[in-house]
C-alpha cells in the first residue's frame, strides 16, 4: 500500500479486503474515497501529499484521456461532423465550376530614380521599382486615378451599362415585389466612378519584378478588356508621373525666373553705386589713385552680384532645358517595356482552385475543431471506466461492454 | 445455450465455455438471458467487491433503465456458479417490481409480506434454479417509501440471510423521489450501475452525495467508438 494512502475507519468493509487483495497500489488510489457523504465523514485529504512521480503520471493519464475523449467524440459523431464538411467541399467544388474564366494581362514598365528635384527624405535603400510600385499602389487605391483609367478605356461605359441594367440584387427584387422597392434614378458619374474604382482596385496587382521593373497585372473576364485596362493603368501612371514632373519643372522655372530678375536688379544697383561713387570722387578716376576702402567694397559687392546673376542664369537655363526635355517621350524616367497583350488562355483556374481548397480546408478544420469541442463539452456522461475515478472520484469495479 | 433453471437442479452447473451466456428462467417466466460479457464483468467485479465473503450486496443506480436488474441477476448467478453459494435475489424495487414476471414466480408472498410477518422467510424464497432463489416485492399495503422504511427498520433482510449465503438486492434507483436512498442504507456494499454515455455526471453526483458509503461503480453498456487500429495504438 502506498505510504500516502489514508486509512478510513468507516469505509466499506470490502475496501479493506480489496486493498489487501490488490496489494495496495490499486486500493491506495486516492480516487474513490471522495464524492459521498461517507468520504466527508472520514475526513479524507489529511496525510502527506502523494509522490511527485505519481502526480505526473496522473496528469499525463488525464491528458491522454482528454485527448482520447475528443478523438472518440469525432468517431462517435463522425456522420454529424462529416456531413457539413462534405457540404462545404461540394459547395467549394460548385463554386469552382461556376466561376467564369478570367484572364490576366500584364504590362512591364521601366523606372529609374527621379533626379529632377531630388527628395532629401527619400529612402536610398529602396529600388526605383519599389518606390514607384508603392506610388502606383497608392494611386490605384484612389478614386481619382481609377476614374481616369476608366475614362481612358471602355470600362466606364461598361460600368455605366451595368448600373443602368442591373436588377438591384435579390433584396431589391423582393422589395419591388411587395411594392417597397425604391425607384432608381439615372446613373450618376459618381456611381460609375465608384464601380470603376471598385473594379480596378480589386482586380489590379502591382509588383516590382526587379530593381527597376514594375509588373502591372489586371484580371478581367474579357481578355481584350484586361489588356486595355492594364495598358491604361500604365499609361495613366506615366502621365501622372510626367504631369508631376512638369509641375515641378514649371515651379523651378518660375522660381529661377524671379531669382534672375532679382539678381539683375542687384547687379544693376551695384554698378550704379560704383558709378555714383566715382562721380562724387573724381580723384579715384585716375589709374594711380590711392586705394579707397569704400570703392573697394563697392567693387566687391558688384562682383558678387554679377556672380549670383550668372549662377541664377545657369540654373534658369537648366530648368528650361529640363522643362523642354519633359515634352520629349521617354525622358521622364518611366517607359513601357512590354505592352499589354490580350492573353490567349484563361489564367484563373489554378488560383480559383487554390482559393477554394484554402477556404474548404479552413472551414473543414473550423467545423471539425468547433464541432468536436462542442460535442465533447455537451456530453456530460461517463463513457470510460477511467472517468469514474477522474470525474466522479469513485472506484470502478468493472465495465460491461455493450452487447448489440 | 444452457439454462440455470429448475431442470438443472440435479446437475451442478457446468462451465459455460464457448457459450454465449446464462439464462435464469422460472415456470412460465420470460427467458432472461444474461450475456456472457456481462457475466464476465460481474465475475471480476464480484472479486473486487468481496467475492465469496459477501453477505449482502445492493445493486442500485442513479436513474432507471441503467441495467440494474440484469446486473443484479448476473451478480446472483456469479455467486452461485463461481462460489457455489445459495443466493437470494431480492426484488426491492417496490415501485416497479419485475422479478416475478421475469422469472415466472408468484408475485407474492414477498418482501412486503415478510416485513409484515404474514409470511416466513422460507415462504418468500422462491427457487428458480439450483441454489438461486428469488424474493419478490410482494403486495404493498402502504406506500413504497413506507414499506422500504419498515424493511430497513426491522432489518428484514437478516431473516433472509439465515437461509441463504448471500443476499443480492435489486434496489430502486437513488433518484426520482423513490425509496432508493433509504433502501441503500440496508447494505454495507453497494454497486452503482451507470449506463455509459447515458447517465449525466451531475445526476450521478447528486445520487451518490448522500450515500452512507462509497459505492462500487459498474459501468454498463460501455462502448468505444474508436476504430480498432486506434485502440491498438493507444492500448487498452
Amino acid at each position: 500500500m502506498a505510504s500516502w494512502a489514508v486509512s478510513r475507519p468507516a469505509e466499506c468493509t470490502s475496501d479493506r479486503r480489496v486493498r489487501e487483495w490488490a496489494g495496495g497500489a490499486e486500493a491506495g488510489s486516492p480516487a474513490g474515497r471522495a464524492g459521498t457523504a461517507a468520504h466527508a465523514a472520514v475526513g479524507q485529504g489529511a496525510g502527506p501529499p502523494p509522490p511527485r512521480a505519481h502526480v505526473a503520471r496522473v496528469v499525463c493519464g488525464a491528458t491522454l484521456f482528454a485527448m482520447l475523449r475528443l478523438v472518440e467524440t469525432f468517431f462517435r459523431h463522425r456522420m454529424l461532423l462529416l456531413a457539413p464538411m462534405a457540404l462545404v467541399a461540394i459547395a467549394s467544388l460548385g463554386w469552382v465550376l461556376t466561376q467564369p474564366p478570367s484572364y490576366d494581362a500584364s504590362v512591364r514598365i521601366w523606372t529609374q530614380r527621379q533626379t529632377l528635384v531630388p527628395d532629401p527624405n527619400g529612402n536610398p535603400y529602396l529600388s526605383p521599382a519599389q518606390e514607384q510600385a508603392a506610388v502606383l499602389t497608392e494611386l490605384i487605391s484612389t478614386k481619382y486615378f481609377c476614374a481616369k483609367v476608366g475614362k481612358r478605356t471602355a470600362l466606364a461605359g461598361v460600368a455605366r451599362f451595368h448600373l443602368e441594367h442591373a436588377s438591384g440584387g435579390t433584396r431589391q427584387k423582393l422589395l419591388s415585389l411587395v411594392g417597397l422597392g425604391s425607384s432608381r434614378g439615372p446613373v450618376t458619374d459618381s456611381q460609375v466612378d465608384d464601380l470603376v474604382f471598385t473594379t480596378i482596385s480589386a482586380s489590379t496587382l502591382i509588383l516590382p519584378s526587379g530593381p527597376e521593373i514594375i509588373a502591372i497585372t489586371y484580371r478581367d473576364t474579357d481578355p481584350q478588356m484586361a489588356a486595355t485596362i492594364a495598358q491604361a493603368i500604365a499609361d495613366q501612371f506615366i502621365d501622372e508621373t510626367l504631369s508631376n514632373q512638369r509641375v515641378q519643372a514649371d515651379a523651378a522655372l518660375t522660381f529661377y525666373t524671379g531669382q534672375l530678375q532679382q539678381a539683375r536688379s542687384d547687379a544693376a544697383a551695384a554698378d550704379k553705386a560704383i558709378d555714383d561713387y566715382i562721380a562724387a570722387n573724381t580723384a579715384q578716376r585716375s589709374a594711380n589713385a590711392s586705394p579707397d576702402a569704400r570703392l573697394s567694397q563697392l567693387k566687391h559687392d558688384d562682383d558678387a552680384a554679377h556672380a549670383r546673376l550668372a549662377s541664377v542664369q545657369d540654373k534658369l537655363d537648366q530648368a528650361r532645358l529640363d522643362r523642354a526635355a519633359l515634352n520629349q517621350p521617354g525622358v521622364d524616367g518611366i517607359r513601357v517595356l512590354d505592352r499589354a497583350e490580350p492573353p490567349s488562355r484563361a489564367s484563373s483556374t489554378r488560383k480559383t482552385i487554390f482559393t477554394a481548397v484554402g477556404v474548404t480546408v479552413a472551414l473543414v478544420l473550423l467545423i471539425l475543431v468547433v464541432g468536436v469541442l462542442a460535442l465533447t463539452w455537451v456530453d456530460s456522461t461517463i463513457r470510460r471506466p477511467e472517468e469514474v475515478e477522474t470525474v466522479l472520484d469513485l472506484r470502478p469495479v468493472g465495465s460491461v461492454p455493450r452487447v448489440s | 445455450m444452457a439454462a440455470v433453471n429448475r431442470d438443472d437442479e440435479r446437475a451442478p452447473p457446468k462451465k459455460d465455455a464457448g457459450r454465449p451466456g446464462r439464462t435464469a428462467q422460472g415456470d412460465g417466466g420470460e427467458d432472461v438471458r444474461i450475456p456472457r460479457p456481462m457475466l464476465d464483468a460481474c465475475r471480476s467485479a464480484s472479486l473486487l467487491i468481496g467475492g465469496p465473503g459477501l453477505r449482502r450486496l445492493g445493486i442500485t443506480s442513479a436513474l432507471r433503465e441503467e441495467g440494474r436488474t440484469s446486473i443484479a441477476l448476473a451478480m446472483a448467478i456469479v455467486q452461485r456458479e463461481d462460489y457455489g453459494r445459495t443466493v437470494a435475489l431480492v426484488d426491492m424495487d417496490l415501485e416497479r417490481p419485475s422479478h416475478s414476471r421475469r422469472h415466472g414466480v408468484e408475485p407474492w408472498p414477498g418482501l412486503a409480506e415478510l416485513s409484515r410477518g404474514l409470511a416466513s422467510a422460507q415462504n418468500v424464497l422462491q427457487k428458480v434454479s439450483d441454489g438461486l432463489f428469488v424474493v419478490t416485492a410482494g403486495v404493498l399495503t402502504s406506500s413504497a417509501a413506507r414499506t422500504m422504511a419498515e424493511l430497513v427498520r426491522l432489518d428484514t433482510l437478516t431473516e433472509l440471510e439465515r437461509h441463504v449465503d448471500v443476499v443480492v438486492a435489486d434496489l430502486p434507483p437513488l433518484l426520482g423521489g423513490g425509496p432508493g436512498a433509504a433502501g441503500a442504507r440496508a447494505f454495507p456494499e453497494l454497486v452503482l450501475v451507470i449506463r455509459a454515455g447515458v447517465t449525466p455526471v451531475a445526476r450521478i453526483k447528486e445520487a451518490t452525495e448522500d450515500l452512507h458509503c462509497s459505492p462500487h461503480v459498474l459501468l454498463n453498456a460501455a462502448h468505444t467508438s474508436l476504430p480498432h487500429w486506434l485502440r491498438r495504438l493507444v492500448g487498452p
